[in-house]
C-alpha cells in the first residue's frame, strides 16, 4: 500500500506566470485520476515536475508520509510524447535495452512474454522502428510500460495513434493494473470506452 | 553489455564510420599538394598536421553524441530508471571512441607511408594519439553535454574546448617533437598520462552533471 499526496503544486511560465491554480491531490494504491484541462495549461509540466524531469517550480510531494523528491521516482514509469524509441533498433532489440538497464528484468521472461503477445507485438520483434505505424510505436511503448513492472504509471496522452481495438486493449491494462494495486495518472483527451477514472483533476486557467 | 546495444546500431548506419575516414585520410592527403616544394614535408609537419585533423575532426562528430538520446527520450527514461548517469556516458563514450577516434588512429600505418615518415615515428605518433584520444574523447563528450539542446552549438563548442585542447595538443605533438630531435620520450608520455587521467577521473562526473541539467531544463515537448 502506498500513497503519493501533491500540495499546492504549480507551473510557472517563465519561472513567474502561473499557468494555472495550484493543483492538489493525493494518490492511493488502486486509483486512476485524470488530468484534465486545455491545451497549455500545464498538464504535462505538472507531470515532469513530478517525475523529476523538470525543477520543481511551487510544490510539495509526499510519499508514504514522508516529503520525497526522488523515492517516488523508482515507483513510476513514464510514458511521454516521445516513445524513448531508437528508430534503427529493431523491436526485440528497443526490449533487451530497456529491459537491460534494469537489473531485475530480463525480456525473456515469462512476464515480459505475456506483454508482447498482448500488445500484438510477436510478429514485429525482428521489425526496424523506423518501419512501424505511429500506432504501432505507440503500442510498444505500452508494452515497454508494462514490462516495467512499476507501481505507478504516469501516462501522457498514450491513446494516441493507437485503433479501436488497440485503445480498447491498452484501456484494460491500464484497469487491469490499478485493479491490482498499482496507481496510474492519465493525461488524454481521447475518450476510451470502458474507461472510468475515480479521479478529475481539473486544470483551471488563472482567472 | 548496454553498449552492444549501440553496436548493432553502428552496423545499421556504417557511413558514420567511412565518412569519418575518409574525411581524415582526404585531409591529410591534400595538406603536402598544397605546401609544395616536391611534397617535401618533413615528419614534424606530418605529425602536426595529423594531430590537428584528429582534434578537430573527433570535435565535429562528437557534437551529436547524446542527440539522438536526448531527442527520443531514452535519457529521460535512463533518468527515471535511476541507473547511474555516469555509467551512461561511460558506455556512450566508449562506444563514441570505438566508433569514430579508433579507426583514425588504426590509419596512422597509412599516414606514414603517405608522408616521409619513418614507421618508428608513426609508432610513437600513434601511442601518443592512443594515449590522448580518451581525453579527447571525454572534453568533446563534456561540452557535446553542456550545450544539449541549444540550436547552434558549434561556435560556443569551440571556445569551450579550446582551452582544453591546446594542452592535449602541445603535450600529444612533444612526443614526436622529442622523437625526432632524439631526446627521452618519457616527459611527454607522463605528461600525457596525467592529461589522461585527470579527465578520466572528473570529465565523466561532469558530463552527468551536465546531461542531468539539460534534461530538467528542457521545456515540454
Amino acid at each position: 500500500m502506498f500513497e503519493l499526496s501533491v500540495s499546492n503544486l504549480q507551473a510557472m511560465l517563465w519561472g513567474e506566470i502561473p499557468m494555472a491554480k495550484p493543483l492538489a491531490f493525493s494518490m492511493q494504491a488502486g486509483e486512476l485520476i485524470h488530468l484534465e484541462g486545455p491545451n497549455g495549461s500545464g498538464k504535462s509540466t505538472c507531470m515532469r515536475m513530478l517525475l523529476g524531469l523538470r525543477p520543481m517550480d511551487v510544490g510539495f510531494i509526499q510519499w508514504r508520509h514522508r516529503a520525497s523528491t526522488a523515492d517516488h521516482v523508482q515507483h513510476s514509469a513514464y510514458m511521454g510524447h516521445q516513445l524513448a524509441l531508437d528508430p534503427l533498433m529493431t523491436v526485440q532489440e528497443s526490449l533487451h535495452r530497456l529491459t537491460s538497464m534494469h537489473p531485475t528484468l530480463n525480456w525473456r521472461s515469462e512476464d515480459a512474454q505475456h506483454w508482447i503477445d498482448c500488445f500484438r507485438l510477436r510478429p514485429l520483434l525482428p521489425v526496424l522502428i523506423h518501419q512501424l505505424s505511429a500506432g504501432q510505436r505507440q503500442s510498444l511503448a505500452w508494452c515497454q510500460l508494462a514490462v516495467l513492472n512499476r507501481s505507478l504509471w504516469w501516462l501522457d496522452e498514450p491513446f494516441a495513434h493507437l485503433d479501436q481495438a488497440m485503445q480498447q486493449v491498452a484501456a484494460k491494462v491500464l484497469l487491469s493494473h490499478c485493479e491490482q494495486g498499482g496507481a496510474a495518472m492519465l493525461i488524454s483527451h481521447l475518450a476510451v470506452d470502458g474507461l472510468r477514472p475515480t479521479q478529475r483533476l481539473c486544470m483551471e486557467a488563472m482567472a | 553489455m548496454m553498449a552492444s546495444w549501440w553496436f548493432c546500431r553502428m552496423r545499421r548506419e556504417p557511413q558514420q564510420l567511412f565518412l569519418g575516414m575518409g574525411f581524415f585520410l582526404l585531409f591529410l592527403a591534400l595538406f603536402p599538394m598544397l605546401a609544395g616544394q616536391d611534397n617535401h614535408i618533413n615528419p614534424l609537419h606530418a605529425s602536426a598536421i595529423t594531430w590537428l585533423a584528429l582534434t578537430m575532426l573527433s570535435l565535429l562528430n562528437a557534437q551529436g553524441m547524446f542527440h539522438e538520446d536526448f531527442q527520443s527520450g531514452f535519457l529521460e527514461q535512463w533518468h527515471l530508471s535511476r541507473a547511474s548517469m555516469v555509467r551512461y556516458v561511460w558506455m556512450r563514450v566508449f562506444v563514441h571512441w570505438l566508433g569514430s577516434v579508433c579507426p583514425l588512429l588504426l590509419l596512422t600505418p597509412i599516414i606514414c607511408l603517405m608522408y616521409p615518415m619513418p614507421l618508428v615515428g608513426g609508432y610513437w605518433l600513434f601511442l601518443s594519439m592512443l594515449l590522448a584520444s580518451p581525453s579527447l574523447v571525454l572534453m568533446h563528450a563534456w561540452v557535446a553535454a553542456l550545450l544539449l539542446g541549444t540550436r547552434q552549438p558549434l561556435m560556443l563548442a569551440l571556445l569551450l574546448v579550446v582551452p582544453l585542447l591546446v594542452p592535449v595538443l602541445l603535450f600529444g605533438s612533444g612526443v614526436v617533437l622529442a622523437w625526432y630531435a632524439h631526446h627521452s620520450l618519457r616527459d611527454g608520455f607522463l605528461l600525457l598520462f596525467a592529461v589522461c587521467l585527470i579527465s578520466v577521473s572528473c570529465l565523466p562526473y561532469a558530463t552527468a552533471v551536465a546531461l542531468r541539467m539539460a534534461m530538467t531544463m528542457r521545456k515540454t515537448s
